[in-house]
Order: structure tokens, then C-alpha cells, then sequence
């Protein structure tokens, strides 16, 4: 990952965000702020380019996940001014999602906890996009969902929804 | 959301009672999410994303009606997120470009839904 731990280049206020598995990414403020949950706990701690915070993140945000965000907040906290403009933008974003289901669920999650609001758009969206026209059984198993209806109201279920599951 | 583990044996009695019983707490028109309405599901899902309600909601509520009415048939979790007049209310006034939706959404939902209509499973039950 590029955005690892690079030293901070000149005067900036940078945070550190560590992940679970021992990962550091150092990110400029303006990346940070994307976030609405980083803004907020920042506005209250504060951060500096000699003394970043270090934010502890969630087990279930792996590095490889972070990256992903990361990657997001910095691109869209450059907004559509660099690289091609807004064009370009939404090209990023379009790209940016095309990932396998865990790795785009795992993204899903993790934008809502970081409070990413546009990044959980865009997930959720391609999320929708995946299931839609699936049969009831092929969300199960694309999602790992056991039903936990009763076999009663899986009966009643299907007798009454069968073209649920077709 | 606050259970998780402790009370299983306060649901399972929930769930053997009859429905009717749990009407008076709970408004809910169906009976199958009256027993169990608070309760998470055994989410045997590995993906975290879809143990929250909130996240799920965010997903589901993209989907057009029929892909709603289907999400309804997973599991109970996905069920109660997916019954909420909010949910049906986005799906069905979307596509039919209407501005409010009058009288129980499930049904008429349903009835829009590709072949016969459950009704059963997601009107009121008076």
C-alpha cells in the first residue's frame, strides 16, 4: 500500500490511523475529514504534523479494507480538480467498487463506521446491483444467510412466495 | 439492538406462543415478526455488514419491489428490515412515480409483485 507509513512531508497535520493487523496508514487532514466520524473525533483531539494521533481502528477494518477507504477519501478529497476532473471522478468511483462480494461488503461496513456517506452509497448501491433478480436461495448463498425461519414458516413461505424462490 | 446471546430461552418460549400474544406489544401486522421482532437473527452470515440493521436497510431500500419482496423471504432479520412501511413506501412510490401511499403498503406492494399475491404473509391480519 503506497499510503502506508511515509513520513509526513512539511508542516501538515496528519493522523495516523492504525488498523487491527498492526497496519499504519498516515493521511493529511483533509483525506481524514471525509470521514464524518475521524472530523468529529478530531475536532475534539486534535492532530499535529509532529504529534499525529493515532486512531485505533475495529478488527473488522482490515488493512486491506482501509486501503480501499483511503484510497476513496484521498481521491475525493482532491475533489473533481485534479486528475481530469469530474469525469475522471466518476470513473474512479465506478472502479473503485468493482470488487468480489466480501471485499465489497467488508467496504460497505466500514464506510458506514467511518461514516463515509458517499462511499456507502456507491457500495451499497453495487451490492443491491448484485443481488437483484436473485432467486430467495441464491441470496442465501451468496450472502452465507442461513434462514432461520422455522420449517413452518419456511412452508408457508414458499407455498405462498414461490415465485420468490424460481 | 441491544441482545445479543443471554435471552434465548425468553425467545424461544416468545416464538412457541402464539402469535396472537405478542400483539398487544407489537403492532406488527405479521405475525411471524411480532415473536421476534427485537430479536436478531442467528445471522450465520460471515459479513458483518449484514448483522446491522442500518446497513442492511441501506441496501435493501435500492431494490425495486419485487427484489424487496424477495429479500422478505431470507431470513427473519432481513424480513423485519424489509417489512418496514418505509421500506415498502420507497419501493412501491419510486416506480410508480406517486407522491403518498395510503392503506397497507404490503399488500398492494405485493399485488404489483410477478405472479399470485401472498397476501397473507404481509397484510394485517384483521
Amino acid at each position: 500500500m503506497s499510503e502506508g507509513t511515509k513520513e509526513p512531508d512539511g508542516g501538515e497535520e496528519k493522523v495516523v490511523l492504525k488498523t487491527h493487523d498492526g497496519q499504519e496508514f498516515t493521511v493529511d487532514m483533509a483525506t481524514a475529514n471525509q470521514s464524518g466520524t475521524l472530523k468529529n473525533l478530531l475536532s475534539e483531539v486534535g492532530s499535529s504534523s509532529n504529534n499525529p494521533q493515532v486512531i485505533p481502528l475495529p478488527s473488522s477494518i482490515t488493512s486491506r479494507v482501509l486501503g480501499k477507504v483511503v484510497e476513496y477519501c484521498q481521491r475525493h478529497a482532491a475533489g473533481g480538480g485534479r486528475r481530469g476532473g469530474m469525469q475522471a471522478l466518476e470513473q474512479f468511483d465506478e472502479e473503485l467498487v468493482e470488487l468480489d462480494k466480501d471485499m465489497l461488503l467488508d467496504v460497505t461496513y466500514a464506510a458506514a463506521f467511518l461514516d463515509v456517506p458517499r462511499l456507502l452509497d456507491l457500495t451499497s448501491q453495487a451490492v443491491a446491483d448484485a443481488i437483484k433478480n436473485m432467486s430467495v436461495e441464491e441470496v442465501r448463498h451468496y450472502f452465507g444467510v442461513v434462514s432461520d425461519f422455522t420449517e413452518e414458516e419456511e412452508k408457508v413461505i414458499r407455498s405462498e412466495c414461490p415465485w420468490a424462490f424460481e | 439492538m441491544g441482545c445479543c446471546g443471554g435471552d434465548e430461552d425468553d425467545d424461544l418460549v416468545k416464538q412457541l406462543l402464539p402469535p396472537d400474544s405478542a400483539h398487544d406489544a407489537d403492532p406488527s401486522p405479521d405475525p411471524f415478526l411480532a415473536s421476534s421482532s427485537e430479536v436478531l437473527s442467528p445471522m450465520n452470515s460471515n459479513f458483518s455488514a449484514l448483522a446491522s440493521k442500518d446497513l442492511l436497510r441501506a441496501i435493501l431500500e435500492l431494490l425495486p419491489p419485487a427484489d424487496l419482496a424477495r429479500s422478505a423471504c431470507v431470513c427473519r432479520l432481513w424480513r423485519a428490515v424489509a417489512s418496514e412501511r418505509e421500506m415498502l413506501e420507497r419501493a412501491f412510490k419510486a416506480p410508480w412515480k406517486v407522491r403518498r401511499v395510503l392503506g397497507c403498503v404490503a399488500a398492494i406492494l405485493l399485488s404489483a409483485s410477478p405472479s399470485g399475491i401472498p397476501s397473507r404473509l404481509w397484510a394485517s391480519s384483521d
